[in-house]
C-alpha cells in the first residue's frame, strides 16, 4: 500500500479521496486489502503524506 | 510495617507492607556506586500467600514457567520498564494504553516509559492471551498504584519525613521541605514488591491483584486520556521492524507442509520428490504429517506443489457441507449430551406468555474466517540438548510453550517462545498456536537443523481455526401497547475453542484434549454460554438458553479432525447479539415502533439510554417506523433503508446505525454511511480508541456483506480471496465515530470488540427498512439478498 501511495503521490500530489481510493481498489490486477479494517487510517494516512511531500519534509 | 537493621556496616534488610503487597530487599548503598531498581515480583495464591514469600528472593528475572514474575521495574536512571507476556498485535494497547496507565499511577512523566518487552517467554511474566485486557489494565494500574506507595515508604523512612506529609509527581517524591526522584531513591537498592496475585491464568477472567492500594483520582488524571502516537508505527513505515517472516538461522531450511485432501483423510502413499528437478529438496514424513524442506524457498514451494499432486490420501466425508449447515447444528443441538445453559437475566415464565401479534424466526450465523492478510509463518530450532527455540506471532507464547513441551514430552523450560509482530489474528492464536509452530518444531526434531515453515493461502484457509457458526430461534410477544411481554431465544452452536496442534496431531502426537463439556481447560469447553449481555431490562419475561454441540467433522472417529473453532472477534457474542438485534428490529416493525425508540423504550440502564439518544441526534435518524415509506423489494432502482443495533460488553455501552442502498433486483447493497456512539467508561487513549472503533466497524461491514466460510462434504472450499471476499476501500462507508468520554464510570472499558458485530445486524436491518424483507442470516452477499427478497 506504501509503494502504491508513493506512485499515486508522484503522479497526482494533491489527491481525492476517490483518487486514492481507486489506487488501492481498482488500479492494479486485484484490490489493495487490510484485513484490520485500517482503510479510515490508510486514506488519511496518504492526505498527510501528500501534505509532508509537499512541504518537503517528513515529520 | 517493619524495617530492620540486620548484619553489620550500611547493609538493611527491608520487609514492609505496602496495602497488603510486601516490600523485601537488601539495602547495600555504601558499596554500589551505580545500578538499582524496585522491582514488582508476584506470588500465587492470594493475599494468604504473601506471608510465605521469602523475605529476600532471587533476581527479579522471568522465564519460568512455574512463576509469574515481572511487569514493571523503576530503575536507578528514572526510567522505568514494562514487561508483559501479553502480545500486541497493532492494536497498540501495550504501547500506548499500558504506558499511559502505568505512569498515571506512578506520577512519572511518559517519556519515563522507555522500554517495553512483551511475548517472549524467557524475559515476560505469563500474559495469558489477549482476552482480559480490560482486567489487565486494571491490575497494571494496581501493581503501579502498589510501586508507588511502596516507594513513598522508602522515601518516608530515607528522608525521616512522615509518609502523609509525601506526595509524587513527575518522578519526585517530595514533601517536609525535602525531596527525591524515584532514581536517586533506588540507587544502589536491589528491592522486589511481592504482589499477591489470585485466580487462574487459563480462564477467562485470568489472574488479578489481590490487594487494593490508593488509587490516583481520576479527576488529577493528566496522562490518561492523552491521544498518545503508536511508537511502533514508525519503525514499521520505515522499514526497520523485524517481522516473524523475517527472522532467519544459520542452516536454516524453508518448509511447506503438503496437508491431507480433507478434513479427514489420512496418508495412504506420498507422491514422488523427482530429485533431478528438485536436486536440493528432501521429502519429510511423520505419520501424516508430510513436508518438503529445502534450503531454497522457492525450490520447497515447487516441489511440495509436485510431490502433494502424486499423493494418495483416503477419502473422507464427515462435513454436512456449509449449505447444509443450519440442518447439522439443528440436529447436533438436539443430540448432544453437552448441557444447556440458561441466560442469567432469565426472568418470570416467559414461554407461558403468548399475545396476538408474535414475531416467531430462526436467523444463521456462518463459519467466518480470521483472514490474517499474511499465512503463517514460524521458525524453529531443536537443538542437540533437547531445547527449542520458537520464533513466531502467536499471540499467547506460555500457551504455546506449554502444547509443545506436551507435544515434545520434555519439561516447558525447554522451549523458548520469542514472538514478533506478524499479520493481525483477531483472535485466532490466542490459545497459543494459529498454525505452523508445531510443524516447524516436529520438522527441526526431525531434521535437526533449523526450519522454517511458511503456510500457503489454502492452508491458512483449510487448516487454521475459523469463527464458530450458531443458529438461534427466537419467540417476541408483543402485547396491546406494542412493548414486549415476553423474549424467548433459543442458540445453538459448536465451542469457542479448539487449541489442539495441527501438527502434533498429524504426527500422532500428545495434544491437549479435545473439546469436550468437562474440560479443565475453560476456553476448550463445548458448553455455550450466554454471552451476549441482556441489556433490555424493562421486558417482564425474558428466556435465554444456549445448546453447545460438535463441531461438523469431529464426531468422525480419529484421526479425522473436522472443523475446529477459535474466538473471532466479539466471540460468542457477536453470534448471539446479531440474532438478538435482527429480531429486535423486526418486532419493532410487528409492533409498529421506531426501531431506536422501540430500543429506547425496553432498556433500563441510563447509560443506554445516553448513547441512543445521541445516536438519534449523530446519525440524522429518521424517527419512525420500519420499513421505509419509500421499501420495495423489486426494481433495478436502488431504496434506501436505516438500521440500529446495540451492545453491552465488558463494561462498554454500544449504538451504531446503519445507512444501506439496496438494489432489490440484483440484491446488491452498499453500505452508505455508519454512525457508531461508544461509552466505555474512562478513556485511555481518545486517538487509538477511535482507530480501533473505526477498524472494527468496517471488519464487520466485511463480515455482514461477504463472509462466509463455504465447505463441501470433506474440505473447506473457500481457499483464496476470491472466494473469500472481504471489504475493500472502495467499499468503504462514511463513517462517524463519537466517543463519550465518561469519567463517573470509573473504569476504563474494551474498544477493541463490539464495534465489529454492531454492523452486522443493522446492516440487515436497514435492508429490511429499504425493502421490507426481514434478513436472517449473513452474509448479505447480492445472491443472499435476492432470494429475501422473493
Amino acid at each position: 500500500m506504501m509503494i502504491k501511495v508513493t506512485e499515486l503521490l508522484e503522479a497526482n500530489p494533491k489527491p481525492t479521496d476517490q483518487d486514492i481510493t481507486d489506487a488501492l481498489t481498482t488500479s492494479g490486477p486485484s484490490p489493495h486489502l487490510c484485513r484490520c479494517g485500517s482503510y479510515a487510517a490508510i486514506l488519511e494516512g496518504a492526505h498527510r503524506a501528500a501534505r509532508l511531500m509537499a512541504q518537503g519534509t517528513t515529520q | 510495617m517493619t524495617a530492620s537493621r540486620a548484619g553489620s556496616g550500611s547493609s538493611t534488610v527491608y520487609d514492609i507492607s505496602v496495602h497488603g503487597a510486601r516490600l523485601t530487599g537488601v539495602s547495600r548503598r555504601g558499596f554500589m556506586a551505580a545500578g538499582g531498581a524496585l522491582a514488582a515480583v508476584f506470588v500465587m495464591g492470594g493475599r494468604s500467600a504473601i506471608a510465605q514469600a521469602p523475605a529476600i528472593a532471587g533476581s527479579a528475572k522471568s522465564g519460568s514457567a512455574a512463576t509469574v514474575q515481572g511487569w514493571i521495574d523503576i530503575r536507578a536512571d528514572n526510567t522505568v520498564l514494562l514487561h508483559t507476556g501479553k502480545c500486541d498485535f497493532g492494536q497498540s494497547t501495550i504501547y500506548t494504553a499500558y504506558r499511559q496507565i502505568v505512569a498515571e499511577e506512578l506520577c512519572v512523566p511518559l517519556e519515563a516509559m522507555t522500554e517495553v518487552i512483551s511475548g517472549d517467554t524467557d524475559r515476560t511474566p505469563d500474559g495469558g492471551g489477549t482476552f482480559g485486557l480490560l482486567r489487565y489494565g486494571q491490575n497494571l494500574r494496581k501493581v503501579a498504584a502498589l510501586m508507588r506507595e511502596a516507594a513513598l515508604e522508602l522515601a518516608a523512612r530515607r528522608l525521616a519525613v512522615p509518609r502523609a506529609d509525601l506526595n509524587v509527581r513527575d518522578g519526585v517524591i517530595a514533601g517536609g521541605g525535602k525531596a527525591i526522584s524515584y532514581g536517586d531513591l533506588l540507587k544502589g537498592e536491589s528491592l522486589q514488591l511481592v504482589i499477591p496475585l489470585a485466580g487462574d491464568l487459563t480462564m477467562p477472567m485470568g489472574l488479578r491483584v489481590d490487594a487494593n492500594p490508593p488509587l490516583k483520582p481520576v479527576k488529577d488524571y493528566a496522562i490518561v486520556g492523552r491521544p498518545v502516537l503508536n511508537p511502533s508505527i514508525p519503525p514499521k513505515v520505515t522499514g526497520q521492524t523485524v517481522w516473524v517472516g523475517d527472522v532467519t538461522l544459520p542452516g536454516m531450511l524453508h518448509a511447506r507442509t503438503i496437508h491431507p485432501a480433507t478434513l479427514g483423510s489420512v496418508l495412504i502413499a506420498p507422491g514422488k520428490l523427482d530429485g533431478k528437478q528438485f536436486p536440493g529438496a528432501q521429502l519429510v514424513r511423520i505419520g501424516n504429517l508430510l513436508a518438503v524442506v529445502s534450503p531454497d524457498e522457492w525450490e520447497a514451494v515447487q516441489a511440495a506443489q509436485a510431490v502433494a499432486a502424486g499423493c494418495e490420501w483416503s477419502k473422507w466425508e464427515g462435513l454436512p457441507g456449509s449449505g447444509n449447515l443450519a440442518d447439522y447444528l439443528r440436529a447436533a443441538g438436539t443430540k448432544t449430551a453437552t448441557p444447556a445453559r440458561e441466560g442469567r437475566a432469565n426472568k418470570g415464565d416467559a414461554s407461558r406468555i403468548k399475545t396476538v401479534r408474535e414475531h416467531h424466526a430462526s436467523y444463521v450465523m456462518p463459519y467466518q474466517k480470521h483472514a490474517p492478510i499474511s499465512p503463517m509463518v514460524s521458525l524453529a530450532d531443536y537443538r542437540a540438548d533437547g531445547s527449542v527455540w520458537l520464533h513466531t506471532h502467536s499471540q499467547n507464547p506460555q500457551h504455546l510453550r506449554r502444547m509443545i513441551a506436551l507435544m515434545l514430552g520434555s519439561d516447558e523450560d525447554k522451549v523458548v517462545v520469542r514472538t514478533y509482530p506478524g499479520a493481525g489474528h483477531y483472535g485466532r492464536s490466542n490459545g497459543g498456536s494459529a498454525g505452523s509452530e508445531d510443524e516447524a518444531v516436529l520438522l527441526s526434531r526431525k531434521l535437526g537443523r533449523p526450519v522454517r515453515v511458511q503456510w500457503m493461502r489454502a492452508d491458512d484457509m483449510q487448516w487454521s481455526t475459523q469463527s464458530s457458526p450458531m443458529i438461534a430461534d427466537i419467540r417476541i410477544a408483543i402485547d396491546d401497547a406494542g412493548k414486549i411481554a415476553a423474549y424467548e431465544a433459543s442458540h445453538v452452536g459448536p465451542g469457542m475453542q479448539d487449541d489442539r496442534l495441527l501438527g502434533a496431531m498429524l504426527a500422532g502426537l500428545p495434544v491437549i484434549p479435545a473439546p469436550s463439556a468437562d474440560t479443565s481447560y475453560g476456553f476448550q469447553s463445548t458448553v455455550l454460554s450466554n454471552a451476549d449481555t441482556w441489556v433490555y431490562g424493562a421486558v417482564p419475561a425474558v428466556r435465554e438458553t444456549a445448546q453447545g454441540c460438535p463441531h461438523p467433522g469431529q464426531d468422525s472417529a480419529a484421526p479425522a479432525i473436522g472443523l475446529r473453532s477459535h474466538s473471532m472477534r466479539t466471540p460468542i457474542q457477536f453470534q448471539q447479539n446479531c440474532p438478538r438485534e435482527m429480531a429486535i428490529s423486526e418486532a419493532a416493525m410487528l409492533a409498529g415502533k421506531d426501531p431506536l425508540q422501540f430500543r429506547l423504550d425496553h432498556v433500563s440502564d441510563p447509560r443506554f439510554v445516553a448513547i441512543l439518544e445521541r445516536l438519534r441526534a449523530e446519525a440524522g435518524w429518521e424517527s419512525r417506523p420500519s420499513p421505509s415509506p419509500q421499501a420495495r423489494n423489486r426494481g433495478n432502482e436502488p431504496v434506501k433503508g436505516q438500521g440500529v443495533s446495540i451492545m453491552l460488553r465488558d463494561n462498554g455501552y454500544w449504538a451504531c446505525a446503519a445507512q444501506v442502498s439496496v438494489v432489490p433486483a440484483s440484491g446488491e447493497v452498499k453500505v452508505e454511511r455508519m454512525t457508531i456512539v461508544a461509552d466505555v467508561g474512562i478513556v485511555i487513549n481518545p486517538l487509538q480508541l477511535r482507530r480501533q472503533i473505526q477498524a472494527g466497524s468496517l471488519m464487520g461491514v466485511s463480515q455482514a456483506l461477504h463472509e462466509e466460510l463455504t465447505f463441501d462434504k470433506g474440505a473447506v472450499t473457500a481457499t483464496d480471496w476470491s472466494n473469500y471476499p472481504i471489504l475493500t476501500m472502495a467499499q468503504m462507508p462514511e463513517l462517524k465515530v463519537v466517543i463519550t468520554d465518561n469519567h463517573s464510570a470509573g473504569n476504563y472499558g474494551q474498544g477493541s470488540e463490539s464495534a465489529n458485530a454492531l454492523a452486522s445486524p443493522a446492516i440487515a436491518a436497514a435492508v429490511m427498512d429499504a425493502t421490507g424483507r426481514p434478513i436472517r442470516a449473513i452474509p448479505l452477499t447480492p445472491d443472499h439478498v435476492r432470494k429475501a427478497m422473493a
